[in-house]
């Protein structure tokens, strides 16, 4: 048996068998499993957002430059497109939620200091709180409970109010953090009708304005100048349709495993394929992440 | 279920490539024009809230698989890109009644 198979056969046994309503080790074990990828999908998602304002800048920049353009092609005060600033914001926000979310399992599963989890609840309630109306899938009443549970653990970390904490926050956020998911991912998707389509739009119009450039040019600045734009649209291309991919196929996999850990948490005694289909989806994820990571 | 998103997504990267190997200035401005509106199109609907179940979306996806088809077709045999350009500009035209309906 591998490493990685025999650590999933005890995360499997162990929570099977729990029934005491404390977190076993190994469910903890999976819980920061869990809680890391999250952190990391909230990290990568929020600077994605940042990197594809940025190269949708730079692509309407270089389509400026090249000979021939038509006039107002493309709209100098329109540069950013889609990704205006209010709406990035909304989107690192959202991202912001996730990251804490992670990071506040994470302490809850991790840290025995209580100054630290309440650090890193008052992040996640600070994030919950700047997210848009619209978004917002708890009311105030519900985020002040959520920060009721970290207070009442009190000084003294005992297993069972860890145990208790990490349940109730994985229950009552559940339909927020499903939510900020659906959205995001919807988002990056390079084949939805979001802002990654946008972002494809803006790639394929350079690349063929690029290329007609190209073809017209006489002088070889003007040569140069549509080379280098059109080989910047290609590079966008071939990079950002797997990075957006990737980066939604992720948000979905941390959904899916958001629901699992809510199923196998709602039970003092959850089932072996509770158990399995969750610690099968956060190891997707954990790796999924760590690819995406790498692509970047 | 097939979107319009999926499918555009796929129309543009083809409108491109399809451009690049034809060698028929006629077709080619025909392309080129067609890509502008695909692309201008394409850019209105983001980020709008699409009704999915009109009778325009269901006819602008079905003209996008068309079209897609058909600009696959024709990235093989160039002989085929006047048919394709027909079923692009079809697909444009469903497209605009569909953006005008994006809240």
């Amino acid at each position: 048996m591998t490493g990685s198979r025999l650590w999933t056969a005890l995360v499997v046994a162990a929570l099977a068998t729990s029934s005491t309503g404390c977190l076993s080790s190994a469910q903890l074990a999976a819980v920061r499993q869990f809680s890391a990828a999250t952190t990391a999908v909230g990290d990568l998602a929020t600077s994605e957002f940042v990197v594809l304002r940025n190269e949708t800048i730079s692509m309407n920049e270089a389509r400026l430059t090249l000979p021939g353009i038509d006039p107002g092609e493309p709209d100098q005060t329109n540069l950013d497109e889609s990704f205006d600033p209010e709406d990035v914001e909304a989107r690192v926000r959202a991202a912001g939620v996730l990251k804490a979310y992670g990071e506040l399992l994470l302490a809850l599963a991790t840290e025995s200091q209580t100054e630290e989890i309440k650090k890193a609840s008052d992040s996640l309630l600070a994030n919950l709180s700047a997210l848009p109306s619209a978004d917002q899938k708890l009311d105030k009443e519900q985020q002040e409970a959520l920060g009721t549970i970290v207070t009442s653990i009190g000084g003294l970390i005992v297993e069972f109010k860890r145990s208790k904490a990490i349940r109730t926050i994985v229950a009552d956020t559940t339909p927020q953090i499903v939510h900020l998911c659906d959205l995001l991912a919807r988002d990056f998707d390079p084949d939805g009708d979001h802002l990654a389509t946008g972002f494809l739009a803006t790639t394929e119009t350079l690349k063929e304005r690029a290329f007609e450039a190209l073809e017209a040019a006489q002088a070889r600045d003007d040569k140069v100048a549509s080379l280098a734009a059109y080989r910047a649209a290609q590079a966008g291309r071939d990079k950002r349709a797997m990075v957006l991919a990737r980066a939604s196929q992720s948000l979905r996999q941390l959904r899916k495993a958001q629901d699992q850990l809510k199923t196998a948490m709602d039970s003092r005694k959850p089932s072996v394929s509770d158990i399995k289909e969750f610690v099968a989806t956060a190891k997707a994820l954990h790796s999924a992440v760590q690819v995406l990571a790498k692509g970047k | 279920m097939a979107t319009v998103g999926a499918n555009i997504s796929k129309t543009l990267p083809l409108l491109t490539d399809l451009i690049e190997k034809t060698k028929d200035k006629d077709e080619k401005a025909r392309l080129r024009a067609l890509h502008k509106e695909m692309a201008a199109k394409l850019k209105e609907l983001v980020d709008k809230n699409v009704d999915k179940a009109t009778q325009e979306y269901e006819k602008a996806t079905a003209a996008l698989e068309d079209a897609n088809a058909a600009l696959r077709a024709a990235r093989e045999d160039l002989a085929k890109t006047a048919k394709a350009i027909e079923k692009v500009a079809k697909a444009a035209e469903w497209l605009g009644k569909l953006a005008k309906l994006a809240a």
